[in-house]
């Protein structure tokens, strides 16, 4: 239990571990789906084609787009990429890394499926048994042309009547087999070697580059998880103002009717205005609120969080937000400093 | 909200595996059974996916609720319905997923419209009569009944349905994720700043909700203690008015005053003037028919005395707290 809680947390760490996991668990939906997934070739001539490509790259797909899906940096990529400048510049070094992280992991299922598919055989066995060269197989000799069609169609059905318990199935099947699991296992080395050459050489170029492009892209992650963790604080904060303000009016409304006689003279030490409990809560909660306390101060700032990010600089954000929500533009201009921050 | 989400999708998909299909086998009957296990099941559970969500009363309130002080926001109401209809639709689509991928069911409604003339014996199919074809053909997903393997094989017509089903189903499957991969994607790109606001609100509205019973609840409670406090102390008073010359009336009470007060003081505070059932049930009905403004500063001119809001916060704080976040 602890071991999971450990590995939940390290995957929790960083929005590229988050990122990871997801794609993991990706893939072992994939090989779940596919061992449970019940193989059936049509064995008819034109429909066996369509069937096995159409099984080798449809599922794919769908996992390609699920992997998209799956993965929170997407949307904030496309977010960061659709926002207005405002005060902060759009980088796209940051916003290709983001692009190509993203579709790196979402490659990771589809690729499951396919080299599965390749290296189990039936999907390739059943598209291309009609294209097999009959002169390569001596059984074929004695058959017409229009019966070894027939013949080939129905070479991925072994309990059919007409290819049960043949020779000749069994040495086309084995030989399409042959072939399928070739070209997985290529396919398998040549992404390995690619992959391996990538990780190794990436280093002799633009390292610099890269890691301030990966900085930036999992700090914009965490800023909008920041974000809406603030706003959800706040929201919190907003309603418990709201609720104990709407019991204060009913009581000061019940007042100015004369209707607290009976408390009044019993409880002469009741306060004449019971105020939202001050001191460690309440300071807390102000600080929250942030001054932002009416439903055109939150819109106005979730606008102006949409349409004018602040700037990467925390010297000259401080002088911005002192004062609460204004329309005071920045004392120093912000262009410079985003300079400095990126180029470093 | 999304592991309730999790767990309906895979008990949809355990309900179909433990659901034992069993196909009538009958011309007129195939299809509407097979139709009926296709359809009813994904209504079933997306009805079901609405309910498990709370938040389904909560739009009801919010779009049912009086403007009163603060106005209604038709944005918020889709966006709270979007999302729930979204997570509700997530069973069903693997339902009919499942469905389809697997076969049966296509095997069933379908057995009928074979091209018997291209898959089987295609020189017998004329000298039948169509019903008793279709009776004959009605037959192929029992194989236990099966009897016109003189017309076609079984195997082949269960065989090239099955392959329609799961390409289908397939179809289907990659055209949902498309579906909600273009939403997802394509709508930063228009509604941004909109969708930020919708999403504030709606999550907003249910805290609100929440703390509003939370209050409430504890107001009951203090009520009742205060009320219950009070029924003793008057208990008490008429026990010492009936013993008036009795030495031991004075004692208690001047050692149960004290002690009342202290307990006293903190659930007087808790109930904030409120103290009858009259004044609690106007307060209920002017949460639902009249919720105030979203605008905490209005107070002031009733509260005369009231909170010092709306002052400029502290920025080092702010600065600190990012500093030390990231």
């Amino acid at each position: 239990m602890d071991k999971f809680r450990m590995l939940f947390q390290h995957f929790q760490s960083s929005s590229e571990s988050v990122m990871n996991g997801v794609c993991l668990l990706l893939a072992a939906v994939t090989v779940k789906l596919y061992s449970s997934f019940d193989f059936n070739c049509p064995c008819l001539a034109r429909y066996n084609a369509l069937y096995g490509l159409g099984l080798l790259l449809t599922p794919p797909l769908a996992l390609f787009l699920c992997g998209l899906l799956a993965n929170r940096q997407s949307v904030v990529m496309v977010e960061e990429w659709r926002r207005p400048s405002g005060q902060r510049r759009k980088d796209p070094g940051v916003i290709r890394y983001m692009c190509s992280s993203v579709l790196q992991r979402a490659l990771a299922a589809p690729l499951v499926w396919i080299l599965l598919a390749l290296l189990d055989g039936k999907c390739f066995v059943c598209a291309f048994s009609s294209n097999v060269d009959p002169e390569k197989f001596l059984d074929f000799a004695n058959m017409t042309p229009s019966q070894v069609q027939l013949f080939l169609a129905k070479v991925p059905c072994k309990e059919d009547e007409l290819v049960r318990d043949s020779p000749a199935r069994k040495a086309v099947s084995r030989y399409l087999r042959c072939l399928s699991q070739a070209i997985g296992w290529s396919i398998t080395l040549v992404l390995i070697i690619v992959a391996f050459l990538a990780r190794c050489l990436r280093p002799c170029f633009d390292q610099t580059v890269f890691l301030q492009r990966r900085y930036w892209s999992n700090y914009v992650d965490l800023e909008q998880k920041l974000f809406d963790e603030t706003c959800c604080e706040h929201a919190r904060d907003f309603a418990h103002r709201c609720v104990l303000h709407f019991f204060a009016s009913m009581q000061s409304e019940m007042r100015a009717r004369g209707l607290r006689r009976d408390a009044a003279s019993r409880d002469p030490e009741t306060p004449e205005v019971p105020e939202p409990p001050e001191g460690l809560d309440g300071g807390r909660e102000k600080a929250h609120l942030r001054s932002v306390c009416s439903q055109e101060q939150v819109d106005h700032l979730l606008s102006t969080w949409y349409s004018s990010k602040p700037p990467l600089d925390l010297m000259a954000s401080s002088g911005l937000w002192g004062g609460g929500l204004s329309h005071r533009t920045p004392m120093v201009a912000p262009s410079t400093r985003l300079s400095q921050h990126t180029d470093v | 909200m999304n592991g309730i989400c999790g767990i309906m999708a895979l008990a949809s998909a355990q309900m179909y595996s433990a659901f034992d299909f069993n196909c009538p086998c009958l011309p007129g009957y195939n299809a509407a059974y097979s139709a009926g296990i296709l359809l009813a099941p994904p209504l079933v559970l997306f009805l079901l996916g609405l309910v498990m969500n709370n938040n389904v009363s909560m739009l009801a309130e919010e779009w049912k609720r009086p403007p009163g002080r603060r106005a209604k926001d038709p944005a918020v109401l889709r966006y709270m319905f979007c999302s729930m209809a979204q997570r509700a639709l997530i069973a069903p689509v693997i339902w009919v997923a499942v469905t389809l991928l697997d076969g049966k069911c296509f095997l069933c409604a379908f057995c009928t419209a074979v091209p018997v003339t291209v898959l089987g014996n295609g020189s017998l199919a004329p000298g039948l009569p169509p019903p008793e074809l279709a009776r004959l053909l009605a037959r192929v997903p029992c194989p236990e009944i099966y009897d016109g393997d003189w017309l076609l094989a079984r195997e082949v017509a269960v065989r090239y349905l099955r392959c329609i089903s799961q390409a289908l189903g397939w179809s289907f499957v990659l055209l949902t994720t498309l579906l909600a991969f273009i939403v997802r994607s394509v709508r930063p790109c228009f509604t941004q700043a909109a969708f930020l606001k919708s999403k504030y609100w709606s999550h907003y509205i249910d805290i609100e909700r929440k703390l509003f019973d939370e209050t409430c609840t504890e107001h009951a409670r203090a009520f009742a203690k205060v009320c219950i406090q009070q029924f003793f102390e008057a208990m008490n008073h008429d026990l010492e008015l009936g013993h008036a010359h009795g030495a031991l009336a004075a004692t208690p009470a001047s050692s149960a005053v004290p002690a009342t007060t202290k307990g006293a003081e903190e659930e007087k505070e808790k109930l904030r003037g409120i103290t009858d059932q009259g004044t609690m049930n106007r307060l209920l009905t002017s949460w639902h028919k009249c919720k105030p403004p979203l605008r905490l500063g209005q107070e002031k001119p009733l509260m005369g005395n009231g909170w010092a809001a709306g002052g400029p916060r502290l920025p080092r704080k702010e600065v600190a707290t990012y500093v030390s976040k990231v």
